[in-house]
């Protein structure tokens, strides 16, 4: 090499070097400002700082840190929770639960995990799944888990079928990637069918209504007896890790007895997909699981807050398409008789702008029970429930909502989706200071619920 | 044919992506409450449709499945012999497409249709038509506001044997040039307007059934009467309000452009 040659191989290492740590630096001190300013939580903002300034740090973050992204429609957050608190066991972990899950969110993630004194080993990131192919080419993940795909937000996403194709090209240009599938669900399947390593798991699908169609032929796929195939050869795969009892694991080193503190058969099914994805990593399923013991609820989801203005409580959960919906239906069929029930249905941006999916799902099962309806288009939900037969309040603020619901019984659950939750969510958090007005509405809403009857 | 109203919904497994399956459960429900019994089957695709019912709804669908149902409608000649017999049809934005004489795949490939309406869809130019769609249909020599939700990337063009559903007001419909939406044929009526568009517009749910039934007495239940139309003044305001906004940005692109 010439004189000039290193002297500029020289200026552009340290100018690289300089313009990591600007980005960096940038990002802590935004990530600080909003905090210390209570403007949010400092989630996505800094990671677009830093994309700003190098946007190449994303390759930069994770040369040194594993990491695992966990993708599909429903389930991400839960399941990045369960990854997270496994390979925590074995290592420093960063996760962006609760936080942005589009690129944003994922960089300031990474660069939480990337201080000194923070040096991650682990990262559990859960990824939009129209936004995994940008992410997962800047991250070139140790592994990718892929949960499922179902119709939500058609205003945005339009047709499940193309994110399967387009995550099956993402997958053929990462070479070496470990893949974890549910091989329950023909769509995911379809994405990972030509990926060398992949890991098959018995993820379960509770929907079937979006894969009944082949993607590989067009034909029709036919699910019978918990497995599923189409005349043109495409079938199930062969599953190496399932559930061969309540809460027991069969995974390919043996069988584990899983220990689970959040409800719902669903919930088991996610953790299944954590401990194979731990595996990946080299994080064994004996030592993950107990870290997944100790997840009790995932940013607000199966929370119990106490109610602030009388005794009793309201537990938060998201139900924000047909199939988490399909999910939840058991557990809420329980509840209906002990507990008074809110649905909450928002149409903003990220909640998708069309809400008629809510006529897919089969609320004809609460038919002769009472409800109260809450959110910005509480108005179509509660003509879907009462075509439905089922009695339907209208009471569009959601705290008020909660309120007149904790008239009619003092636990009240709360099935919302995702803006009306988060919405709920921040209320009931900060609801000391309300906790006055509330009082008021509480007996203002005995009156309303009366009234109604 | 007993006394009952037969409602079937065709291939829910392939044409039931938006929600469409709410209207035949608004139809039921809205026969029921007024007394009249009606039976409500879901065929899927791999069973043959009954002849001879009196409503058959066809709803939206992604493209590969909406292709698949296509092949096997041609085949069976269900829906032709249906439609020629005076029964109701409703079909909904994939469902309009297939009645045509052809539509395009996500490939931008001709794929032939039933032939039914004189329409023909093709690949949209300009940004997939997504929004609130309101539009002015006569219904009984009245004209009605209906309004629902549209979701396509095709345009669809009118022949000259047919007259279309419905003038739009706020929206897209058939295509961005036409301002019209869906085809009327016979007891036909096809429609970009998703909602479902009975869920949101009692009137047309009950014009169908007048059809079929005859005259219907008002439903006894009030307050589900008034939250229908509740809703349908809610979304016709939306639809209002997005047009506005839609009108407001264009005219400031245009100002811009015009700048320069």
């Amino acid at each position: 090499m010439s004189d000039t040659e290193i002297r500029k191989s020289f200026w552009s290492t340290s100018q690289r070097l300089i313009r990591k740590q600007l980005a960096l630096l940038a990002a802590r001190a935004s990530a600080g400002a909003l905090r210390s300013f209570k403007l949010g939580q400092g989630q996505s903002l800094p990671g677009k700082i830093a994309l700003k300034i190098d946007p190449e740090i994303l390759s930069e973050l994770v040369r040194t840190i594993d990491v695992v992204l966990v993708s599909g429609t429903n389930g991400k957050t839960t399941t990045t929770a369960l990854l997270a608190s496994g390979l925590e066991r074995s290592g420093h972990t960063v996760t962006n639960v609760g936080g942005s899950n589009m690129t944003g969110g994922v960089v300031s993630a990474l660069i939480d995990g990337s201080g000194t004194h923070s040096m991650a080993r682990f990262a559990a990131l859960e990824v939009d799944e129209i936004y995994l192919t940008p992410v997962a080419r800047a991250i070139k993940p140790k592994a990718i888990i892929l949960l499922n795909l179902s119709r939500d937000q058609l205003d945005r996403t339009q047709e499940v079928r193309k994110i399967a194709a387009r995550w099956k090209s993402l997958l053929s240009e990462l070479p070496g990637v470990k893949v974890v599938a549910n091989a329950d669900d023909p769509l995911v399947v379809f994405a990972a069918s030509e990926v060398p390593d992949v890991t098959w798991v018995a993820g379960g699908i509770s929907w079937t209504e979006d894969s009944s169609g082949c993607p590989v032929c067009t034909g029709r796929i036919t699910f019978s007896g918990g497995s599923w195939q189409c005349h043109c050869g495409f079938q199930r795969p062969e599953v190496t890790w399932q559930l061969s009892g309540d809460l027991v694991v069969t995974s390919p080193t043996g069988n584990i007895a899983l220990e689970l503190n959040i409800p719902g058969s669903f919930n088991i099914r996610n953790s299944l997909m954590a401990l194979a994805g731990c595996a990946c990593v080299g994080v064994a399923p004996e030592i993950s699981k107990n870290g997944m013991a100790g997840v009790v609820s995932v940013s607000g989801r199966f929370q119990s807050y106490p109610l602030p203005w009388a005794d009793g409580s309201v537990m938060l959960t998201l139900a924000k398409n047909p199939a988490g919906w399909v999910e939840l239906i058991a557990m809420v069929d329980s509840w209906v008789k002990d507990r008074a029930i809110v649905i909450g249905l928002n149409a903003k941006f990220a909640d998708g702008k069309d809400p008629s999916w809510i006529w897919d799902v089969p609320f004809e099962i609460f038919a002769g029970h009472s409800v109260v309806v809450c959110g910005e288009r509480a108005t179509d939900m509660a003509l879907r429930l009462r075509y439905a037969e089922v009695e339907a309040l209208l009471v569009p603020d959601a705290y008020s909502a909660i309120v007149v619901a904790s008239k009619r019984n003092k636990d009240v659950v709360v099935l919302a989706n995702y803006t009306c939750f988060q919405r709920i969510r921040k209320d009931l958090e900060r609801s000391g200071s309300t906790a006055g007005i509330a009082r008021a509405l509480y007996w203002v809403g005995g009156f309303l619920s009366k009234g109604s009857k | 044919m007993s006394d009952a109203v037969s409602i079937v919904t065709v291939f829910p497994d392939l044409l039931g992506t938006y929600g469409d399956g709410g209207n035949a459960k608004v139809l039921a429900a809205r026969l029921k409450l007024r007394g009249i019994a009606a039976t409500n089957l879901e065929v899927r695709s791999s069973d043959p449709l009954p002849q001879g019912a009196d409503i058959y709804l066809v709803g939206g669908g992604e493209d590969s499945p909406q292709v698949e149902a296509s092949k096997i409608l041609s085949r069976s000649r269900a829906l032709h012999r249906a439609v020629e017999a005076g029964s109701y049809v409703l079909a909904v934005c994939a469902g309009l497409q297939i009645f045509g004489e052809y539509f395009v795949d996500s490939e931008g490939n001709e794929v032939p249709g039933l032939g039914i309406l004189d329409c023909r869809s093709v690949k949209m130019p300009g940004a997939r038509a997504v929004g609130e769609l309101l539009v002015s249909a006569e219904l009984d020599g009245g004209d009605e506001l209906l309004v629902g939700y549209e979701n396509h990337g095709s345009s669809t063009h009118l022949g000259p044997d047919a007259s279309p559903f419905s003038k739009v007001v706020a929206g897209v419909g058939n295509s961005r040039i036409a301002k019209t939406d869906g085809v009327r044929y016979k007891n036909v009526i096809a429609t970009y307007m998703h909602g479902p568009v009975l869920a949101r517009n009692g009137e047309l749910a009950d014009y169908m059934l007048r059809g079929v039934f005859g005259d219907l007495p008002t439903i006894p239940d009030r307050s589900l009467s008034r939250l229908a139309r509740q809703l349908h003044q809610e979304r016709v305001s939306a639809a209002l309000k997005a047009h506005k906004t839609n009108l407001r940005n264009s005219v400031l692109s245009g100002l811009k452009g015009h700048k320069r």
